[in-house]
Parts: C-alpha cells; sequence; structure tokens
C-alpha cells in the first residue's frame, strides 16, 4: 500500500509523467482514495495547466510564412 | 556522388523532397517552438527571430539530422542553444535574484500556505486563487528564476518535455534536471505568492469566518487517509 508520504514524495514526477506504469497506477490508487493528497494533486496540477494557458501564445501568420521562405529560398 | 553529374531537373527534384521531408518533419511543431522562444525571450519581436532561427539552421543543417529519430527534441535542442547563446542575458530584464533567499521555501509552497492560513474566502480556496492569476504575475514570478532553473521549469511545466528530452535539450545529466526542477518550482510558487499578495489576490485577514474551516482542512490533509 502506498502512504501518504510516499505519495508526496513523488508526486510532480507523478505529474511529469515520469514513474513507470506500476509506480504510476499505484499513485494513482492511492489518490482515488486519499482526499488530502488528491487536494494536493489536483492543486498543483491545475497550478500547472493555469501557467501554461496563460503564457501560451500561437505563432503568428506572419512568422510561418517567413519560415516558410527561409526554407523555399535557401 | 558527384552532383554536378546529375542533370538539372533531376537535382531540382531531390532537392524538392528533401525540402518536402523537411517541411512535414518539422512545420508540425512550429507553434510549439514558438511558445517557447515566447517563453524564453519574454519578448514577441525576440521570439519570431529565435524561431525564424531556429527553423533555418534546423534546414542547413538538415543532413547532419539522423532520419527516424525525434525531429522534435532537434529542434528543442537547437533553440536552447540559439537562445542560451544569443538572447539569455538580453532576456533577463529584472534584477539577479539571490538563490539562497528561495532555498528555504518549502515543497508546494502555495498549497500549504493556502490551507494554513485563512487565505481565499472561497469553497475550494486552491482554484479561487489561480483563477485569479494573470500572465503578468506569472511572467514576473518566472524572472525571478535563476537562468538554468527558469529555463529547465519552462521546458518541463510550460513545454511538457520528459526529463530526459530536458537533459538533451540543456545538454545536462538527468539529476542536474531533477535539482533544477525541484528548486526552480519552490522558487516560483514562492515568487507567484509574493505576487498574490500584492496583487491582493489573498486576504490576510486573520478574522475571516474561513478560518476553522482551513485549518481543519489542513489537519485531515496531515491525516494518513480519508478523514
Amino acid at each position: 500500500m502506498t502512504d501518504c508520504q510516499e505519495a508526496i514524495d513523488v508526486l510532480y514526477e507523478y505529474l511529469d509523467n515520469q514513474l513507470t506504469d506500476i509506480r504510476s497506477s499505484a499513485i494513482q490508487k492511492h489518490l482515488q482514495l486519499c482526499r488530502a493528497c488528491f487536494g494536493l494533486y489536483e492543486f498543483e496540477k491545475v497550478l500547472r495547466e493555469r501557467i501554461r494557458e496563460k503564457t501560451y501564445h500561437q505563432c503568428p501568420d506572419r512568422l510561418k510564412k517567413r519560415i516558410e521562405s527561409i526554407i523555399e529560398e535557401y | 556522388m558527384n552532383t554536378a553529374l546529375l542533370e538539372p531537373e533531376i537535382m531540382e527534384k531531390t532537392t524538392e523532397s528533401i525540402r518536402k521531408e523537411f517541411e512535414e518533419a518539422a512545420f508540425p511543431h512550429m507553434n510549439e517552438m514558438y511558445a517557447a522562444a515566447l517563453r524564453m525571450t519574454r519578448n514577441p519581436t525576440d521570439a519570431e527571430d529565435l524561431s525564424a532561427e531556429v527553423f533555418s539552421k534546423a534546414w542547413r543543417f538538415f543532413h547532419q539530422f539522423e532520419r527516424g529519430s525525434n525531429m522534435r527534441a532537434w529542434l528543442y535542442r537547437i533553440l536552447t542553444n540559439s537562445y542560451i547563446n544569443n538572447y539569455r542575458k538580453k532576456a533577463r530584464q529584472g534584477p539577479r535574484v539571490d538563490i539562497d533567499q528561495y532555498e528555504t521555501a518549502e515543497e508546494f509552497y502555495i498549497y500549504n500556505k493556502l490551507v494554513k492560513t485563512n487565505a481565499a474566502a472561497a469553497q475550494d480556496p486552491a482554484q479561487a486563487v489561480l483563477l485569479k492569476f494573470a500572465e503578468n504575475d506569472i511572467v514576473k514570478a518566472m524572472e525571478s528564476l535563476p537562468d538554468g532553473f527558469r529555463e529547465a521549469v519552462i521546458l518541463s511545466d510550460l513545454q511538457g518535455l520528459s526529463y530526459e528530452e530536458i537533459a538533451a535539450a540543456l545538454e545536462i545529466p538527468i539529476g542536474t534536471v531533477r535539482s533544477r526542477l525541484n528548486r526552480g518550482r519552490r522558487q516560483l510558487q514562492k515568487a507567484l505568492w509574493d505576487e498574490a499578495v500584492r496583487s491582493g489576490y489573498i486576504s490576510q485577514d486573520k478574522m475571516n469566518p474561513m478560518k476553522r474551516w482551513s485549518f481543519r482542512l489542513f489537519r485531515s490533509m496531515r491525516g494518513k487517509s480519508r478523514d
């Protein structure tokens, strides 16, 4: 059984998809059972999504054209 | 092979097919590369120049690219190299922050702060505070990270690279990636918290009726399983 300390220790690795499948599903199981750990997990996940989404900007069309013409010319 | 011996039309066809191969492999990553370039340089003009440089270099050195290997990882490597050599100095605008100042910041800083104080007057304090963060707060907080930490955090948390991919892009060992992420994330959270307090997203009112509820949540968090 995975306990809270164990889950918290590898929480970022879990979020980063860096655990083996076995380890990852053990953590997942713990998060389904433990409200406290799930709260922390979800917070970290939402925080990351927020940061990602707020700083994301799509490649402008003029840059796409610029890159295309660099490749065409050379 | 001596290409001069080829008929001009055949030469043309070969170049065309290589060009097509490159475009098919590299162009799908344009949005991602631009996003990374902008997050690193923090300036749209520089981000466009850096992105153009990445694709231009990738095309020029396409003959060195091992067919079948990871185009995305290769582009990242060119991007981080060009960024560090040509833009890193310029991208740093604020004063250099003392790393040691943040070294003691605990892990999961914001969450722990929220749970320990009566911070947010909402049913779910976590979500409520997070939704208030604007781009400028995040950019400022990111800016407070030392270069190497900031780059690792951008590649991981924002661009979604694996530790191995970050190690390859920044040409550092995986252990260094882990420690930079560990310290970088702590510092980022501490800086975000400071921004949130400064921007007034967090009320520090001690008489807030949410206090008792927060304490209960905190206690339950420390428990071994469900409350």
